[in-house]
Parts: structure tokens; C-alpha cells; sequence
């Protein structure tokens, strides 16, 4: 059963490039021998899905037990190809970071050359670590463009592997396979989104010695900005109430577990102890069993006051949403609430989120607030412009 | 009335160290210090206030009275550095019978806890030193023959944790520490010792809120502790031939100082979405040389928070707990203590309902319901207890 459960948790990581399981199955590779494989692998095509959709339309033959295993073997395949590409990604970006280091110490020495008492030796010294340093970058060059290849292979990987979960959800006969299908489907749909991109605000102001046909399109760039920004406004939004709901039930809830602390529920009673004694052994008092009430495993979410704090005291693993986000508005919000996005990201409280959320959601409102007035007084001095 | 007065001064004391806290906190750094302070106050009625179990064939009227409940709640989290954090909270309150009979039951709490955390960046492991401190204090003087003693007591422990923080948010946390307790009606129970921990926190899965405006979270919670627990006690032992006989006549002292190893075991999930379900599990062992003190402890814990109607909350709960004794446990069948029943496991269930409603200003109403039995073992004794509560809360923070 632990297997069971541990099997899907560990494909997962690997399929989002976090568990290093690749790492740990295979021998270490060393630079060398990593940059050959890859050139071999980097020409390989990513593996794909050997057998069509087996779904219960196309194999009518076929049990729908038949269809869920043939599934399974598909989206496992997939998973496994996923797994391979990024092992070999790792082993690509381990030399890249290898030759970085060495380029980096060539360049300085070649540095601490060129500023030495010029001599013959010093030319020619500064000859040769300007060829080694040179091809240093060739390989750097090299890796980066096998990077790039694997990443594309990675990425038609991952498409098949989604394709593959989702046909297997179709089939899958049961819950656990499916709540591990759904578990598996998420980071792997993350990892496919677009990376995020900075919001790039034009310039706002009004220039009346502008053509028209530059203040037109400063509108078009405003209406653009104010699209996205609104986009933004609405995502930050939804997680500000969502996260605010789930901070106001956890605080019902502890609020339940404070009440119930002072029920002091022992009954009393008298043991048959010779020596008169009239407790049992239980302890006693209010406030739950005496003694044993804080052995054990404190219970979760305990509220914090300090819920931002969370992300530097190890609160990790949270919502991506917030680093994009933090992304997404670097020069949209102050830097102080880019790093409460970021911290909000990380911790695992509910009302830090949901506080990151609301204090950048009040921002981007300001910001479209003053690109709608800015872009109304252009249009204005544009349409005066054209009624002449 | 002095009980009345005793109760006030604690809850007020509660209150004026939260605020001094606070007002020592704030100037030093008003954005690095976060703070909440909880007020809270209401009337209930128990009824069955000495928690008396019926025995079979027994005639014995179990008691209910109205009381008033009193508290006052503040939590201080304060970081002097991004790598260090300062936590501090502290609790007092009050539970006042409103009848001469429920006086022995009036109890005041107090308890604080404090910890500071400090992070090792680029080690990911954060050591932390906490400390904690709970005592209950009986407000009025006990009748020594009603053979209703208060069950009171105060505790105080040390710890030293070191934990180490997963990227994917799993925290594996080790704890040493040193624990004292003392039961006030009976030194005998008096104990001290050190105490070993292991705790393992994680978010074992989460949906994605891009893609679903309702993605829960599951939260994952497991743990073990160990304590050795020295008593100020002598072990006691069986002089009976026959282990099992009623008739406590059969412990006999010994030379040994009583001496227990407490195991504890504990898991909890908690769902977190449109609603939290939450379910604990916990699994206490105490391994004791004196006679008739082993015992193995079950609680199961499950509950349910959602919004009803209105920004009307409600939370649900049920509490299963079962005790098992490894050697019979003798019950006096009368005050003067001739008569014995021996039982070998008992339990106590509890179900409990709360509703909340926010009122705005930092006020909230609240109201309570919990029915506490012994259902499922024990045929011969019966257990039963209800309250009712209804009052107001006030929150205020930064």
C-alpha cells in the first residue's frame, strides 16, 4: 500500500525536475562523459506514446480493466521518458555549471595576465589563455544549445504524458489511481503553462507636441498594459477570497479546539488505593489529560501571528501563483510587496496569502486607476488634435 | 465573592501582561512585531458539573449549574532579524460556578509559552529553544469530605528543537527537552523527567489555484515522543496471588521510586477547501513499575468547519477515547471506600458543535453544544454530560 502511494509521489517529483530520483537511481556522470550522452541523446527523439488512446470506443473488444492497464503502461512509459530527459538535463546543467566556473577562472586569470609587466612571456601567456578561454565558451555555446534541445524534448514529453493521464483518467477503474493520475496531472500542467512575463508599463504621460499618430499609439500601449493589468487584478483577486476563506474556517476551527481545552472532562472519582490516596492515574485538572495533553504531535495550524514570518522558518512548497505574480508586476508594485508575494508564496498560511494578495491586488487598482485617467486625458488631446 | 474577585484578577492580569507585552514590542519594531489579542466572555450551563459517573444500581442525581466563562488570549510574534523569530503567547482564564455546590469546580488558567526561532540560511535546518507554562489554580477552598477534590495542576517545560525544511514544504522537526509536573491534590503524582520528540509536518497534496478556484490542500502531521517520568512516589506492586482480584488490599509498596515511560504516537490530516475535515490519532502508551499505573490510551478526533448562511460558521466534532488498563483499575463503590468494582478499559466520547458569527468591529457571537459520554465500554458505569454556551469574543491585532 505505502508503495502504492509512494510510486506515483516519486514520479511526480521527478516529472517536475524536483525529486533528483534520476539522480540517485543511475551511477553518477561525470562532465566528460555527460556531454557525450547528451550529444548522442540530444539528436534522440523524445519518446512517445507507442500505442493509440486505448479508449473504450476504440478497443470495444477490450475490457475497460484491459483499457485501464494498457493506460497505465502508456502514461508510465511517459512518465519514465519525462524522467530520462530530465536526469539528462541535470547532467547537462551540472557541466554547464562545471564550464562556467572554469570560464570564469580563465577570464581572471587572463585578467591577472594582462595587467602584469608586459614581457614576451606575458604575451604569450595571454595568447594561450585567451584559445583555452575561447573554447571554454565553445563548449559553454555547446551545452546550451543541447540544453535547449532537451528542453524542447522535455517539453513534447510532458505534452505526451498529460495526453497520457488524461486518456487514462477516462479509464482508470479506481479512486486511488486516479486521485495518483490527478496528483501525477498538476505539476506536470504547471510545468507546460508559458513562463510568466514582467508587465511592461508605458509611459503614462501626456506629450503635447506628440502627432497623433504617436499618441495613438501610446493609447494602444495604455489599453494594452490595462488589459493585462486587469488580467492580473482578477487572478490575485480569486486568491485573495479564496485564501481568506480558508484562513477565516482554519481560525473557526481552532477557535472550536480553544473552547474545548477548558471542558476539563475527567471524571471524578476515587481509586481503592490504600494509602488513601483518592486520584487516579490519570491526572487531572482542567485543560484535557493532565500530563499527556502536549505529548505527541501538536496539532497543525496553530494560528500564527506572524503568518509572513512562515517563509523564512521553513514554511515551503506553497502556491506558485504568488512568484509569478511577483514577476508578472515588478514594476507594477513596490518592492516591499513583491517580496510579500514572494514570502506569501512559500509560507503555508492561508491569511499571509490571502493579506500578499489583497495589499497587491490595491495596488495594481491604484496603477489601473492612473493609466485609465492618463489614457482618457491623451484621447482627449487626441480627439481636440484631429477635430482641427 | 473572593472566588469571583481571584477569578477577575487573573483574567485581568492576563490581560495587562498581553498589553504590556505588546507596548513593549511595538516601539522596537512596529513592522517586524505581529500581535493578536483575544477577549473573550459568556455564560454556560453543565449538567453534570462534578463529572460523576452512575453506577449501576445506583441512585445518585448528578448535579447541573450555570457558570460563567471568562478569558483573555494574546499571541506575539516578533522578528529582530529575517532569520530570527521571537513567539510569546499567554492565556488566562476563568470558569465560575454561579452555585455553593459548583464552588469546588471554579478554576482559573494561566499558561504562557514562549520560543524563539533563529534560521541557518543556506544550511536549511532552524534551531529554536522554547518553553512553556500552564497551570490551573483552584479559586475557592475545597470540601475535603465531599470527596470532590479539584483535579488541579501546573506544568512547566523546556525544549530544544532542531528542524530541517524541505524544498517541496515537509519539516522534519527533533526535539529534546525537560518537563516537571505537579498535581496539586497529591504530591504522589508529582512528576519530572526529559523527553525525546520527533515530528514530521508536510503538505501532502495540493491543488492547483490556477486551474480551480476551490484547490484544497491536504496537510499531513506525524509524530513521536518519549518521556521518562519520575514520580515522588514509591512503586507499588501485586501481593495477590490473583492479579485480577478487586481489592486494593493487593498493592503493596515497594523500595523502588516509581518510574513511567510514556510513549506517545499521534497523526493528523487536515483537508483545507470550501470546508476543513480534520482527523487526529493518537496513541499513548505509559509503561509504568508501579502496579495498576500501565495503561494504553486511543483518541480518535475528527471535525468539520464550514460556513453555513451569512458568514455563519460551524464546527463539528467528535472525540472517541479509549483507555485500556494493563492491570484492573479498582473504582470505590462508596464515599467511606469499602466496596470496589475493578474495570479494564473505559472510554470517553464527546460530540460538539460551534457556531460563530462575526458582528463586525472585532466582535463575534458564539455558541456551543457538546454532549460527553462513555457509550461504547463499561457497562456499569455510565457517564453523562452536557453543556450549553453562549457568549462574545473580541479580536484586535495588527
Amino acid at each position: 500500500m505505502i508503495a502504492q502511494l509512494l510510486i506515483p509521489v516519486a514520479l511526480v517529483l521527478d516529472v517536475v525536475g524536483l525529486g533528483g530520483m534520476g539522480a540517485l537511481r543511475g551511477p553518477w556522470i561525470g562532465p566528460g562523459q555527460a556531454q557525450a550522452q547528451a550529444q548522442a541523446q540530444a539528436r534522440a527523439q523524445p519518446i512517445r506514446a507507442a500505442a493509440p488512446a486505448p479508449t473504450p470506443a476504440a478497443a470495444p473488444d477490450a475490457s475497460r480493466a484491459e483499457a485501464a492497464r494498457v493506460a497505465r503502461q502508456v502514461t508510465d512509459r511517459a512518465a519514465a521518458g519525462v524522467t530520462r530527459l530530465l536526469a539528462q538535463r541535470r547532467a547537462r546543467q551540472a557541466s554547464k555549471a562545471t564550464l562556467e566556473r572554469t570560464y570564469q577562472e580563465q577570464l581572471r586569470e587572463l585578467d591577472r595576465l594582462k595587467r602584469s609587466r608586459a614581457s614576451w612571456r606575458r604575451d604569450r601567456l595571454v595568447a594561450g589563455m585567451k584559445a583555452q578561454s575561447q573554447a571554454t565558451a565553445q563548449k559553454l555555446s555547446r551545452v546550451d544549445a543541447e540544453l535547449r534541445v532537451i528542453d524542447g524534448q522535455v517539453r513534447a514529453q510532458r505534452q505526451a504524458l498529460l495526453a497520457a493521464i488524461d486518456r487514462e483518467l477516462a479509464v482508470a477503474s479506481t479512486a486511488a489511481r486516479r486521485a495518483a493520475l490527478q496528483r501525477m496531472r498538476a505539476p506536470v500542467a504547471a510545468a507546460l503553462r508559458p513562463p510568466p512575463r514582467k508587465i511592461i508599463l508605458p509611459d503614462d504621460s501626456l506629450d503635447r507636441l506628440a502627432d497623433p499618430e504617436e499618441l495613438a499609439e501610446q493609447i494602444a500601449l495604455i489599453q494594452q498594459a490595462e488589459r493585462e493589468l486587469r488580467r492580473e487584478r482578477e487572478r490575485l483577486r480569486q486568491r485573495e477570497e479564496r485564501y481568506a476563506r480558508m484562513s477565516r474556517l482554519r481560525d473557526q476551527r481552532e477557535r472550536a479546539s480553544e473552547m474545548a481545552r477548558l471542558d476539563g472532562n475527567e471524571v471524578r472519582r476515587t481509586t481503592g488505593r490504600p494509602d488513601g490516596s483518592r486520584a487516579s492515574s490519570e491526572g487531572g485538572g482542567t485543560g484535557g489529560v493532565a500530563g499527556d495533553a502536549e505529548d505527541g504531535a501538536a496539532p497543525p495550524g496553530d494560528p500564527d501571528p506572524d503568518p509572513g514570518a512562515g517563509a523564512d522558518f521553513g514554511d515551503s512548497g506553497g502556491d506558485s501563483g504568488f512568484e509569478q505574480s511577483s514577476i508578472i508586476l515588478a514594476d507594477v508594485v513596490d518592492s516591499t510587496t513583491i517580496d510579500a508575494l514572494r514570502r506569501a508564496g512559500r509560507s503555508q498560511s492561508p491569511k499571509a496569502r490571502a493579506e500578499a494578495a489583497g495589499r497587491a491586488r490595491k495596488q495594481v487598482e491604484s496603477r489601473l486607476e492612473r493609466l485609465r485617467r492618463s489614457r482618457q486625458l491623451i484621447q482627449q488631446h487626441l480627439r481636440k488634435l484631429r477635430a482641427r | 465573592m473572593r472566588a469571583g474577585r481571584a477569578g477577575v484578577a487573573v483574567v485581568a492580569a492576563s490581560a495587562l501582561a498581553a498589553l504590556a507585552v505588546l507596548a513593549l514590542a511595538q516601539p522596537a519594531a512596529a513592522d517586524d512585531a505581529r500581535w493578536t489579542l483575544q477577549l473573550e466572555g459568556g455564560a454556560e450551563y453543565d449538567s453534570n458539573i462534578h463529572r460523576l459517573e452512575v453506577r449501576e444500581g445506583d441512585e445518585v442525581d448528578t448535579e447541573g449549574a450555570p457558570l460563567t466563562r471568562l478569558g483573555a488570549r494574546h499571541r506575539l510574534s516578533w522578528r529582530r532579524v529575517r532569520t530570527e523569530r521571537l513567539t510569546l503567547s499567554t492565556f488566562g482564564g476563568l470558569k465560575l460556578f454561579t452555585t455553593a455546590s459548583g464552588q469546588s469546580e471554579n478554576v482559573a488558567i494561566a499558561s504562557l509559552d514562549g520560543g524563539y526561532e533563529w534560521n541557518l540560511r543556506g544550511r536549511g535546518a532552524i534551531l529554536g529553544v522554547q518553553g512553556s507554562y500552564y497551570d490551573a489554580i483552584p479559586i475557592e477552598v475545597v470540601d475535603p469530605t465531599g470527596g470532590l477534590e479539584g483535579r488541579t495542576f501546573r506544568t512547566a517545560a523546556g525544549e530544544l528543537t532542531a528542524a530541517i525544511a524541505g524544498e517541496g514544504g515537509q519539516r522534519i522537526t527533533a526535539l529534546v527537552g525537560y518537563r516537571g509536573f505537579q498535581y496539586k491534590p497529591d504530591p504522589l503524582f508529582d512528576w519530572q523527567g526529559d523527553h525525546y520528540g520527533l515530528l514530521f509536518q508536510t503538505t501532502w497534496w495540493r491543488g492547483d489555484p490556477d486551474v480551480d478556484d476551490d484547490a484544497a490542500s491536504i496537510d499531513l502531521t506525524a509524530g513521536y515522543r518519549i518521556s521518562r517520568r519520575g514520580y515522588d512516589s514509591r512503586a507499588r506492586t501485586s501481593s495477590c496471588h490473583e492479579e485480577s482480584a478487586a481489592d486494593p488490599l493487593c498493592s503493596a509498596g515497594t523500595r523502588l521510586a516509581r518510574s513511567d515511560l510514556h510513549h506517545s504516537l499521534a497523526a493528523e490530516l487536515v483537508y483545507t477547501g470550501r470546508r476543513v475535515y480534520g482527523a487526529r490519532y493518537e496513541l499513548s502508551v505509559n509503561d509504568s513499575n508501579s502496579y495498576g499505573e500501565s495503561l494504553v490510551r486511543q483518541r480518535l478526533h475528527v471535525g468539520v468547519t464550514t460556513e453555513l448562511l451569512r458568514e455563519v460558521y460551524m464546527t463539528a466534532e467528535g472525540t472517541i477515547l479509549v483507555n485500556v488498563y494493563l492491570e484492573p483499575l479498582l473504582l470505590a463503590r462508596d464515599e467511606q471506600a469499602r466496596t470496589f468494582v475493578s474495570i479494564d478499559e473505559e472510554n470517553r466520547n464527546s460530540l460538539s458543535l460551534h457556531l460563530s458569527r462575526a458582528i463586525g468591529g472585532g466582535w463575534a457571537l458564539e455558541g456551543r453544544y457538546a454532549i460527553f459520554s462513555n457509550e461504547f465500554t463499561n457497562e456499569e458505569l455510565s457517564f453523562r454530560r452536557q453543556t450549553v454556551y453562549l457568549g462574545a469574543i473580541y479580536r484586535a491585532g495588527s
